[in-house]
């Protein structure tokens, strides 16, 4: 007789009690870090410096006379493990720390060379850290960097490191490399893991690495905190950093990353200055994009790889200084190959790099897994080991297709 | 009198073999499987699936001939003693899912969820959730769970195809993965697991004729394997060999990996929502299924008032094992042993359905 009440009653407790608030925090209780930096500390520490959000700057509410407007503090304990940082941390600030909305692990790059397993292990497993986190090297330290980020245009470093890496394909001078693709790479039979570079510029312009313009391209070649320029956040975000297993070996600059960036596929479209190839003091500028995902083949038939790859360039004219008529078909040839030529030396000059150090990071590897029929064969054959000695061969073929807003550049009147 | 389950339809059959098979979708299985097959794990749901519909088809074909329930059948065919058993035996079939999906569930909340609840607590909740709906009876399980089938597919679809930015195709090579023998074991382990299904022809009088069950196991669980299959696809497109065999929930791992942009990412709450609605639905399923059995082994008139015991002893069960490796462990072994009660029980059935009909046509004609 009771039955059906009681039913209802159960239902309706149940109802509350299941809803999911248990262990809720408001707030006010929880303090949200947003990046972290590792750096390596002696007798085998680690100095970890946590950037940390404070909500009443970010939500807009007027700071109380005499705090300050800062929508972030910064906090670096020394301690043997990231569990035992994050339990320092909490006897420094009053609200509990949580790690589940952190945009970027920042690694000093002296720690990064010893090896990152230790680190990895503990963030894969946890389940506050997430697989799309941005993993990032820093040149120097990474406190020092966390400390000297000052984003001008957002509000906050997470909300800057979003950005940056949702506008990476503007130029392709570093890749959205985060822990996910990070550890497939570790683990799996082929390819090696990357990670993107942080530097400090020091803003004076100058003092920066004199690299020579490969192949045409009128534009150096640079890695993070080499930039030469004056002003902005001193922070910068360009380069590669290569692994072999879970140590740093060495880093691409800006060109060979955007390079690493067409074989990936990855490549959306990008600016690019070359000479102009009938007065070489002028530069062309076009803007280009794969017409398709590159078509890369590997012979293991023989006991050295023959990698080949084909790649298809297409574009628009932005800008020809000169005034030649690059727009006919006479001469937009000579430009369409300066534009191959431009990309093929900065193609090789990247993979001769990553030969030289080992590392597969365009992860060839891949395409040969088809060629095997169990995993035991493609684990024997150990691609990792023969890539360095593999022979590569590639063409690039390149149509500008568009002239831009100008159907023809008319010579400037001469007085 | 015995009690009585009421009439289903194709729908409702459809509901009940989606949820006694969807479950392993959300289980660490996946992981284990494909640590064993390598990329050629996509295929063991296709095996997995055809046995399982084979089996319930040859029990189509053997309710065709022979009236009744699963036991009422193996009483006409292998005697009282062989229905006794076969009704003991699938009491723990539905029994053991059950305590397993309780724990299971009950850790993977605290794991990525509530990782502050207490176990008992959470386990409890489990138990009394499926106690509840245990009283309203199988049909609406089966109702509940057809009508909410499109919203179940849909998310789990979503949560995959917004992953695709991470597919890698050649991932899905070697084709042959650990080799081609590995392929017959770990089928038949996932055949067991999925042991659930016979489900519908426990409740057979309940379904309108034999070709209902039949078009419930083949949309049911053949919907389930596509599903399963696509899974495995996608998770070894995304995290490829080695890296996807770490994982302990897949699902849940796809699902936080969605970053679309700043304002789609951290859909995970979604798997959580689906997966607690599937596994408490699949819990009482289970249990219903253990009380009618038993209500047939005893002859009892109702079930209502085992609800709360047997409960409470599946939630005291699940609590035994002192870690969820062991869970784990335990139920992959107990799941391999389903394989019995998912193949080869219907085989010896429907031989018997053979014999026995040779015996009734011979009989008939010297009459």
């Amino acid at each position: 007789m009771y039955l059906r009440p009681v039913i209802f009653v159960l239902c309706t407790v149940l109802t509350l009690i299941a809803a999911g608030c248990n262990g809720a925090q408001e707030l006010d209780e929880v303090a949200y870090i947003l990046s972290v930096g590792l750096d390596a500390a002696p007798n085998n520490q680690l100095a970890i410096t946590y950037r940390i959000a404070i909500p009443t700057t970010i939500s807009g509410v007027e700071p109380s006379q005499g705090s300050s407007k800062k929508s972030s503090v910064v906090v670096t304990v020394i301690a043997p493990t990231m569990t035992d940082g994050r339990n320092l941390l909490n006897s420094i600030i009053s609200r509990s720390p949580k790690v589940f909305h952190i945009k970027t692990i920042v690694i000093g790059e002296e720690l990064a060379r010893k090896g990152l397993s230790d680190l990895v292990s503990s963030v894969m497993r946890f389940r506050d850290y997430r697989e799309t986190i941005i993993l990032a090297i820093a040149r120097g330290s990474a406190k020092d960097l966390i400390v000297a980020n000052q984003p001008e245009l957002d509000v906050l470093p997470s909300r800057w490191v979003e950005s940056m890496f949702q506008s990476y394909y503007e130029s392709s001078y570093y890749l959205r490399a985060d822990l996910h693709q990070f550890y497939k790479r570790l683990k799996n039979e082929t390819g090696a893991p990357y990670a993107v570079v942080m530097g400090i510029n020091p803003l004076s312009g100058k003092g920066q690495a004199e690299n020579r313009p490969l192949g045409e391209d009128k534009g150096r070649a640079y890695i993070a905190s080499q930039i030469p320029r004056y002003n902005g956040n001193p922070v910068e975000v360009c380069g590669t950093a290569v692994f072999k297993g879970d140590k740093l070996v060495g880093f691409l600059d800006s060109k060979q990353t955007r390079a690493l960036s067409i074989l990936l596929g990855d490549w959306k479209r990008g600016f690019m200055s070359v000479e102009d190839p009938l007065l070489p003091t002028k530069p062309v500028n076009v803007n280009i994009h794969l017409s398709g995902k590159p078509a890369i083949t590997v012979d293991i038939s023989s006991a050295i790889p023959a990698i080949t790859i084909k790649l298809s360039l297409e574009g628009e004219f932005t800008a020809i200084s000169s005034g030649i008529n690059y727009e006919s078909e006479d001469y937009k040839v000579l430009l369409e190959h300066q534009v191959s030529n431009t990309i093929f030396e900065q193609i090789l000059d990247m993979l001769s790099v990553t030969q030289g150090l080992g590392t597969d990071v365009v992860n060839f590897g891949y395409y040969i897994r088809p060629l095997f029929n169990t995993i035991q064969a493609l684990e024997a054959y150990n691609w990792n080991s023969k890539y360095p000695e593999a022979s590569i061969t590639l063409e690039v073929e390149t149509h500008l297709r568009r002239s831009g807003l100008m159907r023809k550049t008319m010579p400037i009147r001469e007085d | 009198m015995q009690y009585q389950t009421g009439r289903m339809g194709t729908a409702e059959g459809i509901g009940l073999a989606v949820i006694m098979t969807i479950t392993s979708v959300f289980s660490s299985s996946p992981s284990f499987i494909l640590e064993k097959m390598g990329p050629l794990a996509w295929v063991v749901p296709f095996v997995a699936g055809t046995l399982i519909i084979s089996a319930i088809f040859l029990l189509a074909y053997t309710f065709n001939r022979f009236p009744g329930d699963l036991v009422a059948i193996t009483e006409q065919l292998l005697g009282k003693a062989a229905a006794k058993l076969i009704c003991l035996y699938y009491i723990f079939v539905f029994f053991s899912i059950a305590i397993f999906l309780i724990r299971e569930l009950t850790e993977n909340t605290l794991l990525i969820a509530l990782p502050y609840v207490d176990l008992n607590i959470a386990s409890l909740w489990y138990g009394l959730g499926a106690a509840v709906i245990v009283y309203a009876g199988l049909e609406s399980i089966g109702r509940v769970i057809y009508l909410a089938l499109p919203f179940i597919i849909g998310l789990i679809l979503f949560s995959l195809i917004t992953t695709y930015p991470l597919w890698e195709v050649n991932y899905l090579f070697p084709w042959q993965g650990y080799g081609l023998n590995t392929l017959v074991e770990n089928s038949v382990g996932l055949t067991g697991m999925q042991a659930g299904v016979i489900i519908l022809t426990i409740f057979a009088p309940s379904f309108q004729t034999a070709r209902t069950i039949k078009a419930a196991a083949m949309f049911g669980v053949g919907g389930v394997c596509i599903l399963h299959s696509f899974i495995f696809v996608v998770f070894i497109m995304t995290f490829a060999l080695k890296a996807g065999s770490e994982k302990i929930l897949p699902l849940f791992e796809i699902a936080r990996l969605v970053y679309l942009n700043r304002y789609i990412q951290h859909i995970e709450s979604i798997f959580i929502l689906l997966w607690v609605t599937i596994g408490i639905l699949s819990i009482a399923a289970c249990l219903f299924t253990c009380l009618f059995l038993l209500s047939r082994l005893a002859n009892l008139a109702t079930i209502r008032p085992l609800i709360p015991a047997i409960t409470f002893i599946t939630v005291e069960l699940s609590r035994l094992p002192p870690d969820i490796t062991l869970v784990v462990k335990l139920a992959s072994k107990i799941y391999l042993s389903h394989f019995f009660g998912a193949l080869i029980f219907p085989i010896i059935l429907f031989i018997a359905a053979i014999i026995k009909g040779r015996r009734k046509k011979a009989c008939t004609y010297v009459r």
